[in-house]
């Protein structure tokens, strides 16, 4: 009983996270000085997404966004937003790589991924989760160096 | 009805299945076609003398026979591919050699992409100006429009029969007459069109004709060209190989005559024998029958839809198709799509290939839903049922 009432307030407190996500997108605004861009479209479903990062000092110093897509796909990328957001590269890395695990269903740290956790009902729901992945393959992608200027 | 869905072995399963404008489910008798083709007479056509190969090669060639008269053809005139999209890249790569510098092709902005990229591409390679059609707020090619804008530099014109987003008919003999007064091709992609509006090319000035088998009840990987034989005879082969030519030369061989030509290399046999069995399926139901059962079911959904708070539905008036393209306001279309999906309900959400006429609206994606005649009203209530909880469209994390 005490496991299905941790389940039951557990869900909806992710899904007040999700749908404040959704409604109230954390630094969803386009920001060009100095920052550089990386432009990423799920070709299947149309969603598109541009990421503007600032790193100096091998740090996020910040990052901003347009997006147009689902309410996972924003919501996820609104999430990431947050917790990429003064990290080190390293730590970047390390919170993708757990956001990753977190979406095939393997073992991850709770604690590195904050708002982001209240996601991990997509592992359920596999067509899905390339949208909740979209931002963090674009960062990826960014970090491995395909710099997309759409500036 | 239940005596017809019978024949689906795919409805025997726990979904509904909305859409058939993508593909249409199969009758057992297509799918056990192909049983029967490789455990009994599984050999190429067209080859060699023996008995079996003469046997499935009268097979395949009653085919053609039957597919021609489906659209009122010849059989010359109908020349078996590996799907729309392959049946028009053909035709691109058929006019390339018509086409020069400073020519122009039109095209309408409700074009598939299957009927968009291969004119552009043909444009880039030969430097000549693709020119865009907007369309009706249904979704049709205006006959005056084009009028506007078709020139003496006019080498092709090519139009859907019907959108697989908006699902009107387009009047296809009007354009083709407008599209003739300046001797351009009138080229038609009519993967939609062709299970909606019985075609008789024989009465039309269409110069081609593009569809694909999976969308009638047939199998996947074969579609069909149509060209009128006087234009056939004048074009060259693009693919080459085998069985195509009727004698070699070292320095240019001699094709053989239309479709034969037109046909290089292992033909997929098979599945035009199960695309057979489709269009048998199809006379024996009735093309009609199918036609006024859609008509009704569709015009149950969207009256029923229409009293859903916040929808939009993008192609009310036209009743001639299967096809409901809609959103729900501040809902995305995938949402709807995964909402419904969780109910064993499948649909298309997207930009359903037609990205030029998204922009067109400005807006990034849409649901579509599209009934076949073995839908049901059952099937279009449980849709609403599901639909009037799309509120909670972010239910599906949590199950």
């Amino acid at each position: 009983m005490i496991i299905l009432m941790s389940y039951l307030n557990d869900e909806s407190l992710y899904r007040e996270i999700i749908m404040d996500h959704v409604k109230n997108p954390r630094n969803k605004k386009t920001i060009h000085d100095n920052f550089k861009s990386i432009y990423l479209k799920n070709p299947s479903c149309g969603d598109e997404l541009t990421l503007y990062i600032l790193i100096e000092n091998n740090r996020v110093v910040d990052l901003t966004y347009e997006v147009v897509g689902c309410s996972i796909c924003t919501s996820s990328v609104s999430m990431m937003s947050e917790l990429l957001m003064g990290q080190t590269i390293d730590d970047v890395n390390n919170i993708i790589n757990n956001f990753n695990l977190m979406m095939t269903g393997s073992q991850y740290n709770e604690t590195l991924l904050g708002d982001a956790v209240s996601l991990k009902g997509i592992v359920n729901v596999p067509p899905r989760i390339k949208c909740a992945t979209l931002g963090y393959v674009a960062f990826s992608n960014f970090l491995a160096g395909e710099i997309n200027d759409r500036l | 009805m239940n005596k017809i869905r019978e024949f689906f072995p795919m409805l025997k399963k726990d979904f509904i299945y909305l859409n058939n404008a993508a593909t249409s489910l199969k009758p057992k008798q297509v799918i056990d076609t192909f049983t029967d083709y490789y455990s009994n007479y599984g050999v190429n056509t067209n080859r060699g003398i023996d008995s079996l190969g003469y046997k499935v090669t009268q097979k395949y060639e009653s085919v053609r026979d039957k597919t021609a008269k489906f659209i009122g053809a010849k059989r010359e005139e109908i020349i078996f591919t590996r799907g729309t999209t392959d049946s028009i890249n053909m035709i691109a790569r058929m006019l390339e050699s018509f086409i020069n510098e400073g020519d122009e092709i039109i095209v309408s902005v409700l074009e598939h992409h299957s009927n968009y990229l291969p004119w552009q591409q043909l444009c880039i390679r030969k430097n000549a100006t693709l020119k865009v059609l907007d369309v009706d707020e249904n979704g049709l090619v205006r006959a005056d429009e084009l009028n506007n804008i078709i020139s003496n530099k006019t080498k092709v014109v090519a139009i859907n029969h019907m959108s697989n987003v908006m699902g009107g008919i387009n009047d296809l003999a009007h354009l083709a007459e407008i599209t003739h007064q300046v001797n351009a091709y009138f080229v038609v992609d009519g993967a939609q069109g062709i299970i909606h509006e019985l075609i008789d090319v024989s009465k039309t000035a269409i110069d081609f004709y593009a569809f694909s088998a999976h969308k009638m009840y047939g199998p996947m990987g074969l579609g069909v060209l149509y060209g009128k034989q006087s234009i056939l005879n004048n074009m060259t082969p693009v693919i080459f190989g085998g069985e195509m030519i009727g004698s070699f030369n070292s320095n240019q061989p001699i094709y053989k005559e239309t479709p034969y030509k037109f046909e290089a290399g292992t033909m997929m046999v098979p599945e035009v024998l199960a695309f057979g069995q489709a269009l048998d399926f199809i006379n024996e139901v009735g093309f009609s029958n199918m036609h006024s059962q859609v008509k009704v079911l569709r015009q149950y959904l969207v009256d029923k839809l229409s009293q859903l708070e916040d929808i939009i539905i993008y192609n009310k008036n036209n009743v001639d198709s299967g096809i409901i393209t809609f959103n729900i306001k501040n809902i995305h279309a995938h949402d709807i799509a995964t909402l419904l999906d969780q109910n064993n309900i499948i649909v298309r959400a997207g930009h359903h290939c037609a990205e030029p006429f998204m922009q067109f609206l400005k807006i990034p994606a849409t649901v579509r839903i599209s009934l076949s005649f073995y839908n049901t009203v059952e099937e279009c209530d449980k849709v609403i049922e599901v639909l009037k909880g799309s509120g909670d469209y972010i239910n599906v994390l949590f199950k």
